[in-house]
């Protein structure tokens, strides 16, 4: 844990020159936008938001911005990064809702599978430390049971297969956590940010598009393959973008 | 034998075809004496030939073959006696036309058959005069044999002779197919010949149509205005009856009076009467060489013609080309007059190429979408405010000449909040002077779907002016539109929690005490690892230490088993030198008197209440094998028994030996 505080002190030190900065363009960008100069409002949240922090406001804010320049795309987006950050952002999740009221021909979401709802809740990018809580207490039980039980006097009473019980729960934590933990790294969710995307259904341009997308539609990446990424819409139709006609969350 | 021999040959020859064997092979001419402009038919007829292979042609070097050889066959059966004789005769006409005037000599021609025979014709004599004797010959001719011209006597008699035949009409039939067969073939020959004047190649001289380009190298989209003109310098009556096929091309038709009136042209030194039959202008479509196949024209035209008849013509069946000239007035005449004739024509413009180039790469705009002219676009829009119940139409108008028709429709980026659907495309052409012109209407309805001012961004037009040979831009002005809710407006808002607000959340206006920067999920720090790593290594620590501890005390199992034996010995140390004595009875006293002693120590059991009983229980506490208590008991039994009993030398060393065991054994269990 040393180690980590050392590197994160690390981080700070070298974010010190521009933590003065960040202050400055806040309060800058707040008033801009409180004088309805979105524009430059825009800016200086931007300035704030290409630091890339763990806080949920400023790309709350950045969105609000973005709405008001009626530039639905990054307020999407932004908002998106918000509830990536906090998930529990009630304004940021009722501001992208009223956003994406706005969206022309906006793909209807469909109802996922139970299971599909089941896994995508416990792979949730905040389950991560849950998860790996519980598979490191689910490991440590399992051991201490396995020594217990072994090396013990009143061990031996013990049912036998508890600490496989455990060792499974924990394995299967570890799954979880780590896919949750990779969730949190890459969100692998993008928004269409030009008007009229074509999603087709190969890695090229020739043919008919399977359809086309609104300007601010959140989809979900399933195969990131660098110029071209494979997206499941809200409506779980899947097909290939460009990736410069979107921008990832 | 020869007899029979003999007889076989009548009764087979009674039904045995006899073929008669002298060849005769003649040539026959239609006439001696023939006018230079006249033809004249030659027969050549081979009789009797069995298997025929070759003939060849008469010389051609004072005539012209014209026609033929038409092949005629003829068979003559006989019965004479009990013989069946057939003859079959080949007849082989050809149509000769002389090439200068003399009398000359056709050489005589060769036939050669299957058995390697070659059979010579006679040769023929034809004297040719100047001018045309044809309309004496009629009345030469006996007329009695229509399919005859001019047979010499033999030959009218054989054929005579052959229309009593029952194949007569076979004859017929064959001759008549074989000469309609010929005759599409040899109708324009005939007509050429019959009548030089009326000569396909001269009527298209006096008359043409022609199809002119104006320009014969374009770039792709750029107009060539083709003319289909009728050139003509005879009175005719002609029309279209196919227009090229215009692959490649938007073609868009000019006007043309209905009732045109010709123009004059001089074309190699003469006068034409000029007839402009279409115009259209043509937008390529596509790049390369494109070619305009040929307009097709079909009409009669009306043939000044100096008349000479020949009768012959009429019943020639060869001579189809007389077919046309059945007027009896042309029949009955024999001077030479100027007569109209109408004669069908069909007339075939020449095909006409047209280079296309495609547009230049350099400099074209992002918006170029295939207009290729001189265009202005203007954008309106029938409402400035309007509710979100309402539409408001955007309309495009693109002004201008060129390829109209193939631009592709410009399409306003609307804001968001305003849908549209495909707009309404109105094409009309208004100038068809020389250039094409005329304007392309774009309608577009737009539907609002929620309030707020919009701007309609500026609608872009780029195309290529082939003047200046370069890409212009034209641009409408932007449109502001203000959208009010509606009667009907409800924001679409899936989310039930959301639909009481109008406007989103404000912003959080404070600024945040400090920005924290995610250090990435616990699971991606090996500190979190290490925490399944370090117990995990403390158990298997453990789990090496308590096995190499046990590898230790399994070693002192053998000690504690000689130390055990040790007591044992020490305990019985009376009794060995008893059992070395044969002292019986002190023996077994002693050995009694060890054991009680000993589970007296170990029990912790004094001597007074040990018994039996409470030894057993003692041990059953102490967890002492039963086996082990059993051989106690056996050895406790055995020496109060052999104390009185009589016993040798060997039951005294036993009992010594099981003693020895057996205690060993119970200080190995009471040490554990």
């Amino acid at each position: 844990m040393n180690r980590i505080a050392a590197i994160l002190a690390l981080v700070m030190l070298s974010l010190h020159g521009m933590a003065a900065d960040w202050q400055a363009h806040w309060k800058k960008a707040t008033g801009y936008y409180i004088q309805k100069q979105y524009d430059s409002a825009a800016w200086y949240y931007e300035q704030v938001a290409a630091l890339h922090p763990h806080n949920a406001e400023v790309y709350y804010n950045l969105g609000n911005t973005y709405y008001r320049l009626n530039k639905i795309a990054p307020a999407v987006l932004n908002y998106e990064r918000a509830l990536h950050v906090d998930p529990g952002h009630r304004d940021a999740h009722d501001n992208l809702t009223i956003t994406q009221a706005r969206i022309s021909h906006q793909v209807a979401p469909a109802e996922d599978i139970f299971f599909v709802t089941w896994w995508r809740g416990l792979t949730a990018h905040t389950m991560a430390g849950t998860w790996a809580a519980v598979a490191l207490i689910a490991f440590l039980m399992a051991l201490g049971i396995y020594w217990a039980r072994r090396y013990t006097q009143g061990g031996g009473r013990l049912p036998m297969q508890l600490p496989g019980i455990l060792g499974f729960v924990s394995a299967c934590a570890i799954i979880f956590g780590l896919v949750a933990a990779a969730n949190s790294v890459n969100p692998r969710k993008a928004v269409v940010f030009e008007q009229d995307t074509p999603l087709m259904n190969a890695q090229q341009i020739k043919g008919k598009p399977a359809a086309l997308l609104p300007e601010g539609t959140t989809v979900r990446i399933i195969t990131d393959g660098g110029n071209w990424l494979e997206v499941a819409l809200p409506d779980n139709r899947t097909g290939w973008v460009q990736a410069s006609q979107v921008m990832k969350v | 034998m020869w007899r029979c021999c003999f007889v076989l040959l009548l009764l087979t020859g009674s039904c045995y075809m006899v073929y008669a064997q002298n060849v005769v092979f003649t040539a026959v001419a239609g006439a001696t004496k023939m006018g230079i402009r006249d033809q004249v038919n030659v027969q050549y007829t081979i009789r009797d030939a069995q298997d025929l292979r070759t003939v060849t042609n008469p010389s051609d070097a004072d005539f012209v073959i014209v026609g033929g050889p038409y092949q005629s066959q003829s068979s003559n059966t006989s019965i004479s006696g009990n013989r069946v004789v057939t003859s079959q005769a080949l007849t082989l006409t050809y149509t000769l036309q002389p090439r200068r005037e003399g009398t000359f000599t056709i050489p005589p021609i060769v036939a050669k058959d299957g058995a390697g025979h070659s059979y010579q014709s006679n040769s023929v004599t034809i004297q040719v005069v100047a001018g045309s004797l044809a309309q004496q010959r009629p009345q030469q001719r006996g007329g009695f044999d229509p399919f005859s011209d001019g047979d010499d006597d033999i030959t009218a008699m054989m054929r005579q002779m052959q229309q009593m035949q029952q194949m007569h009409m076979q004859q017929l039939q064959q001759r008549a197919q074989a000469a309609r067969g010929q005759q599409p073939q040899q109708q324009p020959q005939a007509q050429a010949d019959a009548d030089p004047p009326v000569n396909d190649a001269e009527i298209k001289k006096d008359l043409f149509i022609k199809v002119t380009a104006d320009k014969s190298k374009v770039r792709l989209g750029e107009q060539v205005t083709i003319s289909y003109k009728l050139y003509s310098r005879v009175p005719m009556q002609v029309s279209i009856s196919k227009l090229p096929t215009l692959n490649g091309f938007w073609a868009q038709d000019f006007d043309i009076p209905k009732q045109a009136k010709p123009t004059e042209e001089v074309v190699n030194g003469k006068k034409f009467q000029v007839f402009l039959l279409k115009k259209s202008a043509l937008f390529p479509t596509q790049a390369g060489t494109l070619e305009l196949d040929p307009a097709e024209a079909k009409g009669m035209a009306r043939v000044v013609q100096q008349v000479r008849r020949k009768m012959s013509d009429l019943f020639d069946p060869f001579g189809a080309g007389t077919l046309m000239m059945d007027d009896p007035y042309f029949n009955n005449t024999y001077y030479n007059t100027m007569v109209y004739k109408d004669v069908p024509v069909h007339l075939q413009s020449a095909p006409v190429k047209i280079e296309v180039a495609p547009l230049p790469d350099k400099n074209k705009p992002e918006s170029f979408s295939g207009a290729v002219g001189n265009f202005s676009i203007t954008g309106k829009i029938d409402k400035r405010t309007l509710t979100t119940d309402d539409v408001a139409t955007y309309t495009l108008d693109i002004n201008g000449n060129g390829n109209l028709k193939l631009i592709e429709a410009p399409r306003p980026t609307l804001p968001n909040g305003l849908t549209t659907y495909d707009p309404v495309i109105i094409d009309t052409i208004t100038g068809r002077s020389t250039t094409i012109s005329g304007s392309k209407i774009v309608t577009y309805v737009i539907t609002p779907q929620t309030p707020g001012d919009y701007t309609i961004p500026p609608v872009t037009l780029s195309y290529f002016d082939p003047q200046t040979g370069s890409y212009t831009t034209v641009q409408t002005n932007e449109v502001k539109l203000q959208v009010k809710p509606g009667k009907n407006y409800m924001s679409r808002k899936p989310d039930n929690n959301v639909s009481s607000y109008k406007d989103i959340h404000d912003i959080l206006k404070q600024t945040p005490p400090e920005l924290t920067f995610d250090s990435g999920p616990i699971m991606h720090k090996p500190g979190y690892w290490s925490l399944y790593v370090l117990p995990m290594a403390l158990l298997a620590g453990y789990v090496v230490w308590r096995r190499r501890d046990e590898e230790l005390s399994r070693d002192t199992v053998a000690l504690r088993k000689k130390r055990a034996n040790k007591v044992a010995f020490q305990r019985l140390a009376t009794t060995r030198t008893l059992l070395q004595q044969k002292d019986k009875k002190p023996f077994y006293e002693e050995i009694s008197k060890a054991i009680w002693l000993y589970l007296s120590d170990k029990l912790s059991i004094p001597l007074s209440a040990l018994s039996r009983e409470t030894a057993t229980e003692a041990m059953n506490s102490r967890k002492v094998p039963d086996d082990v208590q059993k051989r106690l008991e056996h050895v406790i039994t055995e020496c109060e028994t052999s104390l009185y009993a009589s016993g040798g030398l060997r039951t005294m060393n036993d009992t010594y030996e099981d003693a020895v065991k057996v205690i060993s054994d119970l200080e190995d269990i009471f040490k554990a």
